[in-house]
């Protein structure tokens, strides 16, 4: 389970995970992916919202590049953004 | 028992209530199941012949038994009367200055601006509901004025994202014009159905109330302007609402929606009695909030949120950073009141240090503008960070920009 703990492991990850995905080929949601992590010289909030959103876009894209390990941490990240944005607003 | 008052040894009374005088009546006639009689048996009156129903001794008293139709037919076991109030659950809308309860269409507290705006301080939108619009609680806009709901002001000119009050504004055309005259027009249900559609909400809007669709007609008019205006409306109507496009929407979503971006909080199992009688008691009040593109921003009830939302309504400068050429999905709806440049920043709002911000903007709050505070979110070690500033779009003007 890929576990992040804190911000910076946030940014790292979307780093690499922009790096595979133009080396796969995928080069729009690379640049998409890479944008969310500059956001991280922003506040924690816009940075981590721009991650949900790009991630997500990402995780429903028909473009086959990531591995299944990949699309597995791709969800564990999601979860984790998802539960420290919504934090007061528990899924129902 | 005391004879003289009924009371037993506990001086409590033990004699019946009315109410239970009353049951108790209704059960001693009660019906009871035919004796069989004999001929013989049957009364017989001074003239010697039996008289048509048998009589029969009830609680001391002689009675004429029920003719045998009455006798015969099914008996359904009683059920006992409760004298009590019969709770209902209804909803009612938070606007900035006061609740609204949709079912009547009035507020429930006495418009704060006085008799200025109306003459009954609890109508709503001035009586006039058509041609006016009362979207914070406090006056009805209704002489042609637009309205802004970024910021809950009389917008300046030449401001892009207005709700025009005026049917016969020319900024509003097309879907948005019609949209806007809906709630006068008899718009039927398959016509609000079509614009829910279009909006990309779907849901059963059969259900909603005459002054319900009208303000759905007015709020869809804004929504399509900001739409139109080249603002990404979907994640902000999700979250407003509450609900994922397509699905069904609940009582209180359809409230939230319909009053719009005026809608700042919804106060839901609010209990009336079945009359409609007085509210006992509002039992699920919601702290303010705002919607994002990232998530919907509840006020924190926290001491130092609370001081940091006074601050920033009492003009305190607000920060904002990141790195230029990045585009965004949000509006600036984030602010700090902690410069970005000071130590312990990166630490308390989760930035990492390899990525350096090479924009700092500075403003402040814009009179009336919609705003909360709140910590702002982080993963793991930087959860429970400072404090975030978070306004409605549009909510920070007197911008400054500076790259350090």
């Amino acid at each position: 389970m890929k576990q992040l703990a804190n911000n910076k492991e946030l940014y790292d990850y979307l780093v690499v995970l922009a790096a595979k995905l133009r080396v796969g080929g995928a080069e729009s949601l690379a640049d998409m992916v890479f944008t969310a992590s500059k956001q991280a010289a922003g506040l924690s909030a816009d940075f981590l919202g721009e991650s949900r959103i790009a991630l997500r876009k990402l995780s429903d894209s028909d473009e086959v590049v990531l591995s299944d390990a990949d699309r597995e941490d791709l969800a564990d990240v999601l979860r984790q953004l998802s539960s420290a944005l919504d934090r007061r607003h528990p899924p129902k | 028992m005391n004879p003289a008052t009924g009371a037993n040894a506990w001086g409590k009374s033990v004699l019946p209530s009315r109410w239970e005088s009353a049951q108790s009546i209704r059960v001693l006639l009660a019906p009871e199941p035919a004796p069989s009689l004999a001929a013989s048996e049957w009364p017989v009156s001074r003239s010697g012949q039996t008289t048509l129903r048998p009589k029969t001794r009830v609680g001391g008293f002689w009675r004429r038994r029920q003719n045998r139709a009455r006798r015969n037919r099914p008996q359904l076991p009683k059920l006992r009367r409760v004298a009590r109030r019969v709770p209902t659950k209804t909803a009612s809308v938070h606007t900035l200055a006061r609740y609204y309860e949709p079912t009547s269409g009035r507020f429930l507290s006495a418009d704060p601006a006085g008799h200025a705006s109306s003459p009954s301080l609890y109508d709503f939108a001035g009586g006039d509901p058509v041609n006016n619009f009362d979207p914070d609680g406090r006056c009805a806009h209704g002489d042609g004025s637009p309205f802004n709901f970024n910021t809950g002001l009389i917008p300046t000119p030449g401001d892009p994202i207005v709700w025009g009050q005026n049917p016969n504004d020319p900024n509003l055309g097309g879907i948005v014009g019609r949209a806007q005259q809906w709630g006068s027009l008899g718009m039927t249900d398959a016509d609000y159905q079509a614009l829910a559609d279009a909006l990309g909400m779907g849901g059963n809007w059969a259900n909603l109330g005459e002054s319900e669709k009208q303000f759905f007609g007015s709020t869809a008019a804004n929504l399509l302007q900001r739409q139109a205006a080249g603002y990404n409306i979907g994640e902000q109507w999700s979250t407003v609402v509450g609900s994922v496009p397509g699905l069904a929407m609940s009582d209180e979503q359809r409230l939230a929606f319909a009053m719009g971006m005026g809608a700042v909080g919804v106060v839901t199992g609010i209990t009336t009695d079945k009359e409609g009688g007085p509210i006992i008691q509002p039992t699920a009040a919601k702290p303010p909030s705002i919607a994002t593109p990232y998530a919907i921003e509840e006020q924190s009830p926290s001491e130092e949120a609370q001081a940091a939302l006074a601050q920033a309504q009492n003009g305190a400068t607000l920060y904002r950073t990141g790195q230029t050429g990045v585009s965004m999905t949000g509006e600036s709806q984030y602010w700090t009141l902690e410069n970005p440049q000071g130590p312990g920043f990166a630490n308390g709002l989760g930035t990492p240090p390899e990525v350096q911000p090479d924009f700092v903007m500075t403003g402040k709050l814009n009179p009336g503008a919609t705003v909360i505070t709140n910590e702002a979110p982080g993963l793991g070690t930087n959860t429970g960070g400072g404090i975030q500033v978070v306004t409605a779009p549009g909510g920070v003007g007197n911008l400054g920009f500076h790259m350090p």
